[in-house]
């Protein structure tokens, strides 16, 4: 029985670990649950402009 | 050990991979369909009357109808548009306050530090209707080209919302602009926190063209575009503007540019205490008396970013016959001990200009001997006298007066 | 790549980073048959991440000698079984880097942002945690602790910024056995909690931020402070045991059995059994380091009762445990309150002794008293960490 479990819980991450890189870091399912939402970019680079 | 892998491995992972194959053929992709209203795709109606003739925006966030300003600017035939970058001060002489002031001309400068060729290539091809045969004078600075191109934060400063928007939806701009913008994009995308729908639409097309097969991106691509609707497709807001343009009438004052010119650069050179590289007291005092000299880097004309992005500039300025002029600002050559290098680029840039017939106006020097003093007014910033110079050459060269 | 700006887990630079020595140390053991000593390929890839990767490397170098001699001067001249002096110069570091925090950046001089600059390091309050327990426990040893060893076990890469917390003499022992360690029960193990770490901290935890927390519009209503400290209790567990479950990991494809931090705690029925689930090796670092020996001065003073010990002695482990994570406010408060937690339990724990029956739940059925257990912990749990957020104030 520990051995059917372990493989049940193991499916159930790897199905979570695709399902999860593929709606979170390829397709952007914010922009479909959240279409109105304003898309706000900005830099990661901060720096002070300079005259020099 | 090995059986152990297998079994409680090996065995889900493929399990969950068809699993997710499965729903993601069967259902998904309909269900995020079904969950969605498609709307139609939606314009927004910009519309205003034009009411700035003079004076400058560091960038068109300043004011609320800069962005506005802009667009009238360049549709506007009676209009001058400047684009610069730190030299656009807010001295009464530079070009934008001068000649509306003196000689009630049109002149609108739009910049400041890190405006450079792709911004101002990003926020002509947003124009891109009203940009035919526009009045327009760029002013390129050699330190451009010893930067690393335009930088995330530039980029979100100038490629604004609106304009990005513009850009993709309009199909009549050809799409190797579009490809360009995408391969910066992809190319600095780990420099966004966060990216818009029309930034991921310029991106797929950069990595749509790409012939490389084997690619995590092209795959993922691949992966979105299999996905409908608005995943696949998304909607982009398109803008209009509607412009009510209004015009100044011009005087005929005379204007003696050289005398005036010869006054300040008089006055520039008397006030000086500190130095005699002619640069101003307090720039001297503030970032060079502890480093009194510096070296260039000699760009490499096939890598230079910024080259590349001011070639495309180029192309994009010929393609929409633009009434365009170049100024080439100088270095000083008493801090920056190395000028020659730049004398490739500088010479490579006034090819590409001659070759389409585009006027320009190159104050790049080499050495000190040449150097005219109080052209600027530290070590690349425009002075009152190097202001002068141009307003003559402009006011010679779009209104015929010397 | 991005060095000087690769902090651990942030980024792809750094997984790569550890696979790599993954595949070096793989290397020097199949294919040179161990010939350089792990002790050493491990101290080269430690020092190869602080130089390359980290961002203040000498800075935390810097931290690690004035540990080091800090420790070993206190070994020597210092012989006393009064531990507060040794534990305040060992922790001066943290007392200063905390100080400097709260001052408002307004008011900031040049001096101070230098200041500020020299002690704000990553990983330092975890840091000095460890050398702490290491002094306390080898300060009678016979051998002195080698400098390699010592810096193998402050400044191992995967557990470097936020733990988990561990212990010199077991950490030492995995290491001292060296590449057998690598074995394929080991990987197997490394494996397994790769899989649920990347799950929690990367899927699940990043979800719960993109699509909630974010989303949460703050109109003062208890609707939305229910929702947010419940979601925000949420989304810090499945990121920090994702966390800890990635470094361990790491730390297991290397040979070396890096504790456990979460233990299903959401299902504790109390306190103790909270900081046994929660955060565990830090529990047990207060336990062994503040509590016990707090517990120990007072009862050799012969103070008041020895339920009052107790409680005094838990009141001031949760509140140094708040001035641990910062000097703020809400970090201080949470602590407290946590303190007042376990003494509330601990004097629960006490009267049921006495009375030989249940003051609260009387004869009610057992598993009933499980699940009003459980919920009632997991809701204070909920509400001193969501203090702890600094949403509140």
């Amino acid at each position: 029985m520990g051995t059917t479990k372990k493989i049940i819980q193991n499916t159930l991450i790897y199905f979570l670990l695709i399902i999860g890189y593929v709606y979170l870091y390829v397709i952007n399912i914010n922009t479909v649950l959240n279409p109105s939402q304003e898309e706000v970019v900005k830099s990661k680079i901060d720096f002070v402009y300079q005259q020099f | 050990m090995l059986k152990k892998i297998g079994l409680f491995h090996i065995v889900p992972f493929l399990l969950a991979s068809l699993i997710f194959v499965f729903l993601y053929h069967l259902f998904i992709s309909d269900i995020i369909d079904n969950h969605v209203n498609i709307k139609p795709l939606k314009t927004t109606e910009i519309s205003g009357k034009q009411e700035v003739h003079a004076g400058k925006y560091g960038n068109l966030s300043e004011v609320d109808h800069a962005e506005l300003e802009f667009i009238a600017s360049i549709k506007s035939k009676n209009q001058l548009t400047l684009m610069g970058s730190s030299e656009f001060t807010y001295s009464k002489f530079t070009t934008y306050k001068y000649l509306p002031a003196k000689k009630n001309y049109q002149v609108l400068g739009i910049g400041h530090a890190h405006h450079q060729s792709l911004s101002m290539l990003i926020e002509l091809l947003a124009a891109h209707p009203e940009n035919l045969n526009t009045k327009i004078v760029f002013f390129i600075s050699p330190d451009w080209f010893n930067t690393e191109g335009t930088n995330s934060k530039a980029f979100v400063e100038y490629a604004r919302p609106n304009f990005l928007n513009r850009i993709i939806n309009d199909s009549t701009i050809s799409l190797e602009y579009k490809e360009y913008l995408g391969q910066y994009i992809d190319s600095r995308l780990n420099e966004f926190d966060g990216v818009s729908k029309s930034m991921t639409s310029f991106m797929k097309i950069f990595i749509d063209n790409q012939t490389n097969y084997i690619s995590l991106k092209k795959l993922k691509q691949n992966i979105k575009d299999n996905f409908k609707g608005t995943i696949s497709k998304p909607i982009i807001e398109n803008i209009n503007y509607k412009l009510n343009i209004t015009n100044t009438i011009k005087n005929s004052t005379f204007l003696n540019y050289d005398s005036i010119a010869k006054a300040l650069q008089l006055k520039f050179i008397s006030n000086i205490q500190s130095n005699s590289i002619y640069v101003n007291d307090n720039y001297y005092n503030k970032y060079l008396s502890n480093k009194k000299e510096s070296i260039l880097n000699q760009p490499n004309l096939k890598t230079n970013e910024e080259y590349l992005d001011f070639k495309l500039l180029l192309k994009y300025v010929i393609e929409r016959k633009m009434e365009a002029s170049f100024i080439i600002l100088p270095l000083n050559p008493y801090y920056y001990k190395n000028t020659e290098v730049f004398l490739p680029l500088i010479d490579s840039i006034k090819l590409n200009l001659e070759k389409h017939d585009l006027p320009y106006y190159n104050l790049y020097v080499s050495d000190t001997l040449s150097y005219d003093p109080g052209i600027l007014n530290d070590v690349m910033h425009f002075g009152d006298y190097g202001w002068m110079k141009v307003n003559k050459y402009i006011d010679s060269l779009y209104y015929g007066n010397h | 790549m991005t060095l000087h700006d690769t902090l651990p887990f942030t980024s792809v630079l750094f997984f790569q980073y550890l696979l790599s020595c993954i595949a070096l140390a793989l290397g020097i053991k199949f294919v040179f048959k161990g010939k350089l000593s792990f002790k050493f390929a491990l101290a080269f890839l430690t020092l190869a991440y602080i130089g390359l990767l980290f961002t203040k490397p000498l800075h935390l170098v810097g931290l690690i000698l004035y540990l080091y001699t800090a420790s070993l001067s206190l070994r020597k001249f210092y012989k006393s079984d009064n531990l507060i002096l040794p534990m305040l110069v060992l922790s001066l570091p943290i007392f200063l880097m905390k100080t400097l925090s709260i001052i408002p950046s307004t008011t900031e001089s040049t001096l101070l942002i230098s200041a500020k600059d020299i002690v704000q390091i990553a990983g330092l309050s975890y840091m000095v945690f460890k050398v702490i327990s290491l002094y306390i426990d080898e300060r009678r040893s016979k051998s002195i602790i080698s400098f390699i060893d010592f810096f193998n076990y402050t400044a191992f890469a995967p557990t470097l910024l936020i733990g988990p917390l561990d212990r010199f003499k077991r950490f030492n022992t995995d290491v001292e056995n060296g590449y057998a360690n690598m074995n394929l029960k080991m990987i197997g193990k490394g494996w397994n909690n790769l899989i649920l770490g990347l799950l929690y901290k990367f899927i699940i935890a990043e979800a719960i931020r993109r699509y909630v927390l974010v989303n949460l519009v703050d109109d003062g209503s208890l609707l939305y402070h229910l929702s947010y400290m419940y979601t925000y209790l949420l989304y810090l567990f499945f990121d920090f045991a994702g966390y800890s479950l990635l470094a361990i990991s790491f730390g297991n494809f290397l040979g070396i059995n890096i504790p456990i931090n979460f233990d299903k705690p959401f299902l504790a029925v109390n306190p103790k059994e909270f900081w046994k689930k929660w955060h565990k090796t830090l529990g047990d670092w207060l336990n062994d380091y503040f509590f016990k020996p707090i517990f120990k001065f007072l009862t050799s003073k012969k103070y008041k009762t020895s339920i009052t010990r107790q409680n005094i002695a838990l009141m001031l482990t949760f509140t140094l445990m708040g001035f641990w994570n910062g000097f703020q406010l809400h970090y201080i408060v949470s602590g407290m309150l946590f303190g007042l937690y376990s003494v509330i339990h601990n004097y629960y724990v006490y009267k049921c002794k006495r009375t030989k029956k249940d003051v609260v739940f009387g004869n009610m059925n057992p598993k009933m008293v499980r699940i009003i257990s459980i919920f009632l912990m997991f809701n204070s749990v909920a509400f001193a960490i969501y203090i702890f957020s600094g949403k509140l104030f």
